[in-house]
């Protein structure tokens, strides 16, 4: 049974009444100790299964393999270098197919395993033709790539907007962005910790540009995120606008809300900060937030006003759903599209031209 | 009750005490009730203290701010309707359409755009398309595929930002002048219009003679205004014929927020390049722009050409996203654009291939959400 599904859930709530109703059942015949016994069961009954509804929600942990400490790639293989993805054997046209991989951080020193959405159009006769626009999608904290896979849907969601012409066909990665799921990186390099901006913007477009057939020129990169990830997007695009041309935040904030370790998280890993002291790059951003989600709606409004031309900024905002879920599938599919609208096309490779 | 209020923070404690208490005060009912009521009792406990560590976990971050957010969401997703142009049954592909727009006045060309649809456009109804903008003296462009053709025919005097008195002046051209207010556009325009836009340069003091000679090699296409250019993309109302022209100095401020009647995202604050509503207020910007914003940039404020892609989208299924082609006398002109657009120098084959790289795929309405 896997550590995420409801089953799992159900299963602790069985465990709980079936403690409890023995405390109550044997109480008169045990002793004290026995009973202390139960009474701590039943507390920590209570608590695993509340944890694992968490757990549930956020996909911290995705497998019991991950729980107990092995990176969660032990199933992903390292292609060989310009190794093709085999084509799925029993997809339904139009669909995209996820695929994970180990991407070694050769300059970052985080290595990670990394799930890439290919889209159906990657392995069609004219597909292998092309080289494909990228979106990086960043997940939030406490997270993990899955918490995109499962509970936002993503592969159901492109394949729709592709299919339906509101997007273009896209590779999207899903990097892990920290290395240690209870260390909140917010995407930065941390003072003695891990160098998390490093892997997602120099090692993960490197090793994709050379495991898969995708554009390596700014005008084809993107970013995404939600939540700690939305930050992570707006704040990678504006410190490395010559590798990323647009970023969609969805409930993102303007500052990274740990500390960095350098005092960064005041100065260059703070949005608000960088854009009244630092020239603001020629870029593309969608900031969407939900009008009831206090602490995301203050940071993307601060951002959206303190945007100045060169950069462009569109907005976009769900009544109501606060820093949820729902409001994710809401937004993703909009975001995705205006990123795609943003970002250049499906091409040759420019050497066959 | 609010979900994320202390009184139902509060409510819920004072359950959890009441249901201690009476658990305790029923823990040693006699009888066959005796385990039932424990159980209850203590079943009850377990969810009032979780509920109310949730509680307070939620009112801390506000992940669910309501009743509503919990238990789930209206959708305010919506997909706008296909868009249309006014010119697309004109516009079904390959053939070069003239393109009149009224404020194409205070270009200064040479002769009236050139529209050119890519293959596809009439039967690709539901997409809108990016925009490849010629800089040429040449008119046998070869149009690009997935992507809409605007051919324009500079003059010397198509410098974006300067003054008609500043036009002639050697190497002006390249240099934005610094930004001037609206009411200040305004004026050149309507002085402009005394002379017909695209007006022989060789009227103005010292224009080039090359480009005198040009209006005469462009086919199909008679001094501007001409009967047979986009009926309908006059506001004004005016019926045809050069008569426009002469009427624009009335017209001309009335047709200038076109703009906003386009679907342009571009009106937002700090909106996407073109969108005229941005950069009419960016003579303030200077004194809180930060140090070293590209010098190119803020003088975008008078440049007339940057509403090309929302003039367009009114009579074209286009987008704003543009890439410019420019023979080399033109390519100064061309990195003046606000928004910097990639530029791309000449206008053969492989130039096009290159620009239509660089653009995005022609693609249906996006989803979309208030703003």
């Amino acid at each position: 049974m896997s550590i995420d599904s409801r089953w799992t859930v159900v299963v602790g709530l069985m465990a709980v009444l079936a403690l409890t109703v023995a405390l109550a059942f044997f109480w008169d015949r045990t002793r004290s100790l026995a009973r202390a016994g139960l009474i701590a069961l039943i507390v920590l009954a209570v608590a695993a299964t509340s944890a694992l509804e968490v757990n549930r929600l956020t996909e911290t942990y995705p497998s019991w393999s991950a729980l107990s400490g092995n990176t969660d790639g032990e199933d992903a293989k390292e292609p060989l270098p310009n190794e093709e993805p085999e084509e799925p054997a029993e997809s339904k046209p139009g669909m995209g197919r996820l695929v994970t991989y180990q991407v070694p951080g050769k300059a970052g020193g985080m290595t990670m395993p990394m799930t890439v959405y290919l889209p159906a159009a990657y392995f069609t006769a004219e597909g292998k033709k092309l080289e494909f626009p990228v979106i990086e999608a960043l997940h939030g904290y406490p997270g993990t790539p899955q918490s995109w896979i499962k509970r936002l849907d993503i592969a159901g969601r492109l394949d729709r907007e592709i299919a339906d012409g509101r997007m273009a066909p896209t590779v999207v990665l899903l990097p892990f962005q920290t290395p240690d799921r209870l260390l909140d990186t917010e995407c930065t390099n941390m003072a003695g910790g891990p160098r998390s901006e490093t892997y997602l913007t120099k090692d993960v477009p490197e090793w994709a540009r050379t495991h898969l057939r995708v554009r390596a020129d700014r005008a084809a990169w993107g970013l995404t995120g939600y939540s700690a990830g939305g930050f992570c997007a707006m704040n990678l695009l504006l410190k490395h606008p010559d590798k990323y041309a647009a970023a969609a935040s969805l409930s993102g904030y303007a500052d990274p809300g740990i500390k960095v370790g350098d005092h960064s998280e005041k100065t260059t890993n703070n949005i608000a900060w960088r854009l009244t002291h630092v020239p603001i790059p020629a870029v593309a951003m969608w900031i969407g937030w939900a009008a009831d989600d206090r602490d995301a709606s203050a940071g993307s409004q601060l951002i959206a006003g303190l945007a100045k031309p060169p950069m462009t900024v569109v907005t976009a905002v769900v009544p109501r759903g606060g820093h949820s879920h729902g409001v994710w599938r809401q937004m993703e599919g909009p975001a995705f599209d205006w990123l795609s609208a943003h970002l250049a096309r499906p091409a040759p490779s420019a050497g066959d031209s | 009750v609010s979900l994320t209020g202390l009184p139902l923070i509060l409510l819920t404690w004072v359950l959890v005490i009441v249901a201690v208490v009476a658990t305790v005060r029923w823990w040693r009912l006699s009888g066959r009730r005796r385990v039932p009521v424990r159980v209850g009792g203590l079943v009850l406990i377990e969810l009032l203290v979780v509920a109310g560590v949730g509680l307070i976990v939620n009112r801390e971050d506000s992940f669910y701010p309501s009743w509503q957010a919990l238990g789930g969401l209206r959708n305010s997703v919506t997909v706008p309707s296909a868009p249309t142009g006014r010119l697309d049954g004109k516009l079904d592909g390959h053939v070069p359409v003239t393109w009149s727009p009224p404020e194409a006045a205070g270009w200064h060309l040479a002769g009236p755009p050139l529209l050119i649809a890519p293959a596809d456009y009439a039967a690709q109804p539901d997409r809108t398309f990016p925009i490849v903008i010629v800089l040429t003296a040449a008119t046998d462009i070869r149009p690009a595929s997935d992507a809409v053709t605007v051919v324009l025919h500079p003059t010397p005097r198509t410098n974006v930002l300067s003054t008609p008195g500043k036009g002639p002046s050697p190497g002006a051209p390249a240099h934005p002048t610094p930004s001037r207010s609206p009411s200040a556009r305004t004026n050149v325009l309507s002085t402009q219009t005394a002379s017909p836009p695209g007006a022989r340069p060789g009227s103005s003091s010292g224009g080039q003679n090359v480009r005198s000679t040009q209006p005469g090699t462009v086919p199909g296409a008679p001094p501007a205004g001409a009967t047979g250019s986009s009926p309908g993309a006059r506001p004004g109302g005016s019926s045809g014929g050069q008569n426009v022209r002469s009427t624009q100095p009335g017209t001309v401020p009335g047709a200038r927020p076109t703009g906003a009647t386009g679907s342009s995202p571009g009106a937002r604050p700090g909106g996407s390049p073109g969108g005229q509503n941005v950069r009419s207020t960016q003579p303030g910007t200077p004194p809180t722009s930060p140090p070293g914003n590209p010098p190119g940039n803020p003088s975008g404020g008078t440049n007339v050409l940057s509403a090309l892609p929302d003039l367009l989208a009114r009579d074209a299924r286009v987008t704003n996203s543009v890439v410019i082609l420019a023979d080399p006398e033109w390519l100064a002109l061309a990195k003046t654009w606000p928004g910097h657009p990639p530029v791309i120098a000449g206008h053969d084959g492989p130039a096009f291939e290159k620009a239509a790289r660089d653009l995005p795929a022609p693609l249906a309405a996006p989803q979309k959400l208030p703003s």
